[in-house]
């Protein structure tokens, strides 16, 4: 390589006829020459040498950091709350009574593993004790744009349920979210394959293969029960400072009521961004899901969604407000609905303040009111979310 | 469904036309326009952030990753700017021909000695450090020469058809920069040990190649915006400390640096963080400091 680069040059130099004494002949020695300007300032001497603000000198060596270790990080989100009326039941990561809630802390190991394979697992410690939440590989190198995933993994059904608890814009799931499929999210054994299409505006479609084990919805006991689910989802920028996002999503499989009882359910939800400077954005977030179930007493149609709007009007504080209702068809449960404000503050990126009232009511009963305040921090490198 | 297949069989054929160039995806502007120069008529580039928006904060949007799913060659800083919106795109845009240490990925910090590198200890109690140094390094012209030799060794790597193209390109380059860094010299002598404050940790190149001083910033640690309690730190170094010059980039917030600049007498620049897309790096940097020449005390 240095030997041709040389010649190259040159021949270059000669060709054009243009050669200073002072210029250096090839890139290399470009680089090094600068190199050595950017390391000693012209007459570094004559300044005094100030070391800015303490911690930091300069210049140093950007030295190779070889990636073997893989990213470790540990993602603690704690939650003090007031209840009018205290929840029951299981309540995953949403916060539990009055008093203090571990909502979670999730250890993370995240690392390419080969040129083929990538792997991400993710711990969850709370209350109950320590269980697996995602642990997953995901293929690098199959023809551009496939990719195949295998492992323990939230579904892709929608945008709420492949979230993580620190990911997420309130101190609580959409009340959805727990109605369909449990206190911990539509989370299965299986493997995916997505696609991305060679589409000039983002064009992507998944498709899953699990066991099917939610017990919400799913949960057949035969050996065939598997849950197939898929997503469709699209984006595109109207201009810079607007994204457009829309999704699709559908599963299939069956529930434990009855052998061979089939459970479908869909759902849509739409994303809009408008961001106009770096810290300004304002976001628009709505989902509806809806379940067609096969029971004892014949089908059962259920559903339900949320809206939120997402304030960011500084670099470290967002306003949001979201209205999220159940039982819309009604189903076998009451309707509920529930009315949200919150505020967060981000002291940095790597802590979290966020301050939530929740008004919520069910259908004949005394309205119930929650305060929370929740705590986040992230310690470690952990890996961005994609959008 | 037969239209959805006809159209995006459209599309498709769309990007089959366009294959004739090399594709470059750019994570920030200032490679974009530094890649064109290299690449220029074989080459299509396109800057995922906009030149007005801070660096650490792009949203990883959707339409990010299609442009990486059908980039030939990918560049970015790899010195922490990218590493909160980029890796997510990256894994969604599913293109192994742009993976970190395939030919088709550049890093365009490499071989560029960094600033401020965190000394073992420092943690992140001194705000938002950057592990492997200061992260704005093309403020220095003598480091973007390397970003364009870097970008060039693998603009060969992958289009060897284009080479003999590519060294007139990128020494067209080299000799610009280094006839205008003697047009500049003049004119930058005469700044050298001044003192200077800036918003964010973000010109510390600039300063170093101009041997100015960064003072002070307007942050009181990286990433912080200023607070109240700032100010009269900020006022009191004004005050004991003559500075020529207050810096600050057109995205962040303007107040603090207004008031600075209204009640202490200090002359204020806000200036382009860095080149548009479609501007060339060396236009920009002579605008850059023609203003300060205009503005500095």
């Amino acid at each position: 390589m240095r030997v041709i680069l040389s010649v190259l040059f040159l021949f270059l130099f000669m060709s054009v006829g243009y050669a200073e004494e002072s210029q250096p002949t090839t890139a290399e020695e470009e680089i090094q020459q600068i190199n050595q300007q950017l390391n000693q300032s012209p007459k570094a001497s004559s300044i005094p040498a100030k070391k800015h603000f303490g911690p930091f000198s300069y210049p140093s060596t950007n030295q190779g950091l070889a990636k073997i270790i893989p990213d470790i990080s540990v993602i603690g989100s704690l939650a003090v709350a007031y209840f009018k009326e205290e929840p029951t039941g299981e309540m995953g990561h949403n916060p539990a009574r009055t008093g203090f809630t571990l909502q979670e802390i999730e250890i993370g190991f995240q690392s390419v593993i080969d040129p083929y394979f990538r792997a991400d697992v993710f711990l969850s410690i709370n209350e109950a004790g320590v269980e697996l939440e995602e642990g997953y590989a995901t293929t690098l190198s199959l023809p551009k744009g496939l990719q195949i995933k295998a492992g323990k993994f939230l579904l892709p059904f929608g945008r709420q349920n492949s979230k993580h608890l620190e990911q997420w814009n309130f101190v609580n799931a959409p009340l959805i979210s727990k109605y369909l499929w449990g206190p911990e999210g539509l989370n299965e054994l299986g493997a995916e394959i997505a696609y991305t299409f060679p589409t000039p505006f983002f064009l992507q479609l998944q498709g899953t293969f699990s066991n099917g084990v939610n017990e919400e919805s799913f949960g057949g006991e035969r050996k065939k029960d598997f849950l197939y689910q898929g997503r469709l989802t699209t984006s595109f920028d109207p201009n810079e400072k607007w994204i457009l996002l829309l999704g699709t999503s559908g599963a299939w499989g069956f529930n434990s009521e009855l052998a061979g009882a089939f459970t479908q359910i869909y759902g849509g939800d739409l994303l809009i961004r408008y961001k106009p400077s770096s810290y300004r954005a304002l976001t628009l977030q709505a989902e509806y899901l809806f379940r067609d179930r096969e029971l004892a007493a014949g089908k059962v149609l259920d559903g339900g969604g949320y809206a939120f709007v997402d304030y960011q009007f500084a670099k470290r504080w967002h306003a949001g407000l979201r209205y999220d209702q159940v039982g819309w068809p009604e189903g076998l449960v009451a309707k509920e609905f529930r009315i949200s404000p919150a505020v967060t503050f981000n002291p940095t990126e790597f802590s979290r303040l966020r301050l939530q009232y929740d008004f919520s009511k069910v259908t004949s009963q005394e309205a119930n009111h929650a305060v929370t305040l929740q705590l986040q921090y992230v310690m470690g490198s952990h890996g961005a979310h994609p959008f | 469904m037969k239209k959805l297949f006809l159209t995006i069989l459209i599309f498709m054929s769309f990007t089959l036309q366009a294959q004739g160039k090399v594709k470059i995806v750019a994570t920030l502007p200032v490679f974009g326009s530094i890649a064109q120069e290299i690449g220029g008529e074989r080459v299509e580039v396109t800057s995922l952030a906009a030149a007005d928006q801070d660096p650490h904060f792009i949203d990883a949007k959707p339409s990010y990753a299609v442009s990486l799913n059908q980039a030939d060659l990918l560049i970015e800083g790899n010195m922490g700017l990218e590493s909160g919106w980029l890796p997510p795109l990256l894994m969604q845009a599913r293109n192994p021909k742009i993976m970190k240490g395939a030919k088709g990925y550049v890093d365009a910090s490499q071989g560029i000695e960094s600033l401020e590198v965190p000394q073992a200890g420092v943690n992140l109690f001194q705000g938002d450090v950057h592990p492997r140094g200061n992260p704005h390094l093309w403020l220095d012209p003598r480091a973007a020469k390397i970003m364009a030799v870097n970008i060039y060794q693998h603009l060969v790597a992958i289009d060897a058809e284009g080479k003999s193209y590519y060294d007139i390109q990128l020494k067209n380059f080299v000799d610009q920069l280094n006839q205008r860094l003697k047009q500049w010299s003049p004119m930058t002598q005469s700044w050298r040990g001044k003192k200077i404050i800036t918003y964010h940790r973000s010109l510390s190149y600039l300063a170093h190649w101009l041997a100015l001083e960064v003072r002070d910033t307007l942050e009181p640690k990286p990433g912080i915006p200023p607070s109240t309690r700032r100010v009269e730190e900020l006022v009191k170094t004004l005050q004991n400390d003559k500075i020529s010059l207050l810096l600050s980039e057109e995205f962040y917030p303007r107040s603090l640096a207004d008031y600075l600049a209204q009640n202490m007498k200090v002359p204020l620049l806000v200036i382009k963080a860095q080149p548009h897309a479609k501007q060339k790096y060396i236009d920009w940097m002579d605008s850059l400091l023609n203003q300060i020449q205009k503005t500095i005390l």
